[in-house]
């Protein structure tokens, strides 16, 4: 126990002077520290302040208990669910998961298996208690004080259950983990039997809800029934109680009796599955190898913030090893060419991303349909393309941004600089053109009454538009290449967004004067709009062109 | 003496070392070589108790790792493939805290200080982890390997990325520990450093042993002269036995 006690101590305090001594990690941490404490702040002034219940109490009790099966019903689907996926999970993949440094040169000392084990279990404890005490005055506070309530003292005991039942299922999950492990075969009916009960609850309380729902039509009523369908109820009793203490402040606000028998019992569970994990004699280091080394991959793409890395780490995991449906037919040459590969990559990449650039407006299209008044959302629609432009050629950055790591490669071709920028630029902007056409596309089919030359305008508008966003992302993404550095992302983000709104500024302009102030027809409008915005886009990428002519691929 | 008998593993279900039995004698270097995925990090990792054998007996100075597995691990000094030490200590801190793990604290400072100046950490002992090269970690694992007395000292790959001072003062090192009377099994690629550090080879491929021996024995049983390198060897029984193996199957 000693050796991790120096380990777990030393590594604690290094990394405190480590941030302390360099401004790059001292100044963000700094920022999330004021953040954090201004919260708290804010949240102990109004705890301070809280009227009593007396003074305004709730409107109507009844309302309020609604309100309060709804949640509780919520809170405990959310737990089920999330314990059954948990559970799932153990039988196929490791579930406890250790730094590699741990593998390498813990593993092989003669420390025991239990004090690691041991040690490890606290420090996740510990850390898991923390999320949760955070997440309930992040959010349970606020919540409280609207209702005139207070978190404290009753709050305590909802982390205390919240806490309780999560080491419970931990344990659960681990100690499932290595048995089945180690014997695979032997349990095999046991493990089956498992899966079983946890599908049938799961889909029960499913079938029940959604059948409410069919024939009522009522969300919040089919999601009480769902959640009280016997067998769900059953086999998911330790998620009940834990959502039923969770919601404690409001209980006691109701002046209803807090059960305390239940959390006690949570505590019980959560000791017993403590002990029953720490006693396993298997060895618990060998199921953490492979998901140990896999995690430490993903920890690696995303410190990198490499959105390329990282889904190319996910498209491992899912064992992609051959791009059969993600292919694309080839063509062009030299400049071409390049755009062709940005394409292909962008659509192997982010495939999931195009679907919902395709799928999602029309759904929203239908979902909205029926609670706006058209006619106002029709005058808005300039500022809703021009909204996604925007939000669409903020997307493109990170993807330059990890394209330019292989800069010693484009540097290398036989093609000018200003060419390699506008193919990058180009290539962002067939994504953009295509999520908004299919925005614009979606209306017009749904929705009759946007069948204007309006929504042609603002559609050829947004994509010239974009371009000029695009093109002016890029040139941060050229000042500021590595990824890593978590400074040159602040800058790179911050100046991306401020020379996107530059660039959105001309088109602001003469959208207000020459359509709302002179009213001019949309497709007048739109022209000088296109014309500017192709003007800025070159402009820009001519910048970006000299920057990358003069670009140091050495960087890392 | 280090003694591996009948060692079986499985993975789940796929069988990573299939019946392996060898022997490394006190005061013995032995060679573990073969190619991509033969087993060698896992024989290894069964002898150091971070994977747990399906079948077989390991012992070390005839302690059976099964019966009690610390005091085996106390026995032994192991270096990982590729080591990744612990980022957030110092060089010095790193060293101390292996040295806590094997309870070896008693004569450390003077242990760590010269194992330091041996592989060029000391003007980087205050140093974090994280700030050294490739290869500096690479020396650090070797270091962390050598700072308690180890009967036997198992290597998974330990000369790569290290420069020409580092790997001969692991040799050294080695060859130290061979005069002590330890055992050292080597795992490597590096066929030329094997032929010439080790007293005995063993070449494994999908999970059995194909050849044991001195190189001497080694050409005999490839039936190759006396001038053909281990390399030449390796080559010619590896190759040999995926033949067989065709032939067997057709
Ligand atoms: N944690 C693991 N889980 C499942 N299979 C594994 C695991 N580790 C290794 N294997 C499999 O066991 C076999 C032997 O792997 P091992 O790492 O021992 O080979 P190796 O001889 O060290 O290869 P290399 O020369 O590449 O280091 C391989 O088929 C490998 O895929
Ligand atoms: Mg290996």
């Amino acid at each position: 126990m000693k050796p991790l006690l120096y380990l777990e101590y030393r590594q604690t305090i290094n990394s405190i002077k480590n941030t302390l001594r360099s401004p790059k990690r001292l100044i963000p941490a700094l920022f999330v520290a004021a953040f954090a404490f201004a919260w708290i702040m804010q949240t102990v002034l109004l705890l301070a302040n809280a009227p009593r219940p007396g003074q305004f109490g709730w409107k109507t009790l009844g309302a309020t208990v609604h309100i309060e099966s709804l949640v509780h019903s919520g809170a405990f689907l959310l737990l089920s669910f999330g314990t059954a996926v948990f559970i799932f999970q153990a039988f196929s993949t490791g579930s406890l998961i250790f730094s590699i440094p741990h593998i390498d040169f813990l593993f092989p000392t003669p420390i025991s298996r239990r004090s690691v084990l041991l040690m490890k279990l606290l420090r996740d404890y510990v850390k898991y208690t923390l999320w949760i005490a955070g997440a309930a005055i992040f959010i349970g506070a606020p919540v409280m004080q609207t209702l005139g309530g207070s978190l404290y003292p009753y709050g305590l005991v909802s982390i205390a259950a919240l806490v309780a039942y999560l080491l419970f299922v931990i344990n659960v999950t681990h100690t499932l983990n290595i048995i089945f492990t180690f014997s695979f075969e032997r349990f095999k009916q046991l493990g089956i039997a498992i899966k079983i009960l946890l599908i049938l609850a799961i889909a029960s309380s499913v079938v029940v809800g959604t059948w409410h729902f069919a024939s009522t039509g009522s969300a919040d009523f089919s999601l009480r029934d769902a959640a009280d369908s016997p067998v769900i109820k059953t086999v998911f009793a330790p998620a009940d109680w834990c959502s039923s203490l969770i919601l404690s402040p409001v209980t006691a606000l109701n002046a209803q009796k807090i059960r305390f028998d239940k959390l006690l019992l949570l505590w019980v569970l959560a000791f017993v599955s403590f002990m029953a994990l720490l006693s396993r004699k298997e060895n618990i280091y060998e199921p953490s190898l492979g998901v140990s080394v896999k995690v430490a991959r993903m920890k690696q793409a995303m410190r990198s913030g490499d959105a390329t890395a990282l889904r190319v780490q996910t498209l491992q995991e899912k064992g992609a090893r051959r791009a059969k449906l993600l292919f694309f037919p080839q063509f062009g040459q030299g400049a071409t060419a390049l755009l062709w590969k940005n394409l292909l990559v962008r659509y192997r990449m982010s495939w999931g991303q195009l679907l919902l650039i395709a799928f999602l407006p029309p759904a929203l299209v239908i979902a909205i349909q029926r609670l706006v008044v058209w006619e106002e959302l029709l005058q808005n629609l300039p500022f809703i393309l021009v909204y996604m432009a925007f939000l669409l050629s903020i997307t493109v950055q990170p993807q330059v941004r990890a394209e330019l790591k292989h800069a010693n490669i484009l540097k290398a071709m036989p093609i000018s600089a200003w060419n390699v920028v506008f193919v990058q630029v180009m290539s962002g902007t067939i994504y953009l053109a295509l999520g908004t056409a299919a925005f614009a596309g979606s209306m017009w089919l749904f929705v009759p009454a946007t069948r204007t030359s309006l929504l042609l305008a603002c559609t050829i508008g947004s994509i010239f538009l974009g371009f000029a966003c695009i093109s002016a992302t890029v040139i941060p993404a050229l000042l500021y290449p590595d990824t890593r550095d978590q400074a040159q992302n602040v800058f790179c983000n911050l100046l991306g967004v401020s020379l996107v709104a530059v660039a959105l500024v001309p088109t602001v302009v003469l959208g207000v004067i020459l359509g709302i102030l002179l009213r001019f027809s949309a497709i007048v409008v739109v022209i000088p709009v296109c014309v500017i915005n192709a003007i800025l886009g070159f402009a820009g990428i001519g910048v970006s062109g000299a920057i990358f002519r003069r670009f140091d691929p050495s960087g890392d | 003496m280090l003694k591996v008998d009948g060692l079986v593993k499985y993975y789940r279900k796929t069988l990573a070392v299939d019946g392996i039995s060898f022997t490394v004698n006190d005061g013995e270097i032995v060679g573990l070589v073969g190619p991509n995925g033969a087993g060698k990090t896992t024989v290894l990792r069964c002898v150091t108790g971070i994977v747990q054998m399906t079948q077989g007996r390991i012992e070390v100075d005839g302690v059976d790792l099964e019966i009690n597995e610390e005091a085996v691990k106390r026995l032994i000094a192991f270096v990982p493939e590729v080591p990744s030490p612990y980022e957030m200590l110092t060089v010095y801190e790193h060293l101390r805290f292996i040295a806590m793990a094997y309870k070896t604290l008693g004569n450390f400072d003077e242990r760590a200080y010269e194992l330091m100046q041996r592989f060029d950490l000391y003007d980087r002992r205050n140093d974090f982890v994280l700030s050294l090269s490739k290869g500096m970690k690479q020396k650090l694992a070797i270091a962390c390997a050598f700072v308690h007395d180890a009967r036997a000292i198992l290597l998974d790959e330990p000369l790569i990325g290290i420069d020409p001072k580092g790997a001969k003062e692991l040799k050294n090192m080695i060859l130290d520990t061979k005069q002590r009377k330890g055992s050292v099994l080597i795992s490597t690629h590096m066929l030329d450093t094997a032929e010439h550090l080790c007293d005995r080879i063993i070449i494994i491929q999908k999970g059995t042993i194909i050849a044991e021996g001195t190189l001497e024995e080694l050409h005999q049983s490839a039936k190759m002269g006396r001038d053909a390198s281990l390399e030449d060897v390796f080559l010619s029984l590896t190759e040999e036995s995926k033949v067989i193996e065709a032939t067997s199957v057709s």
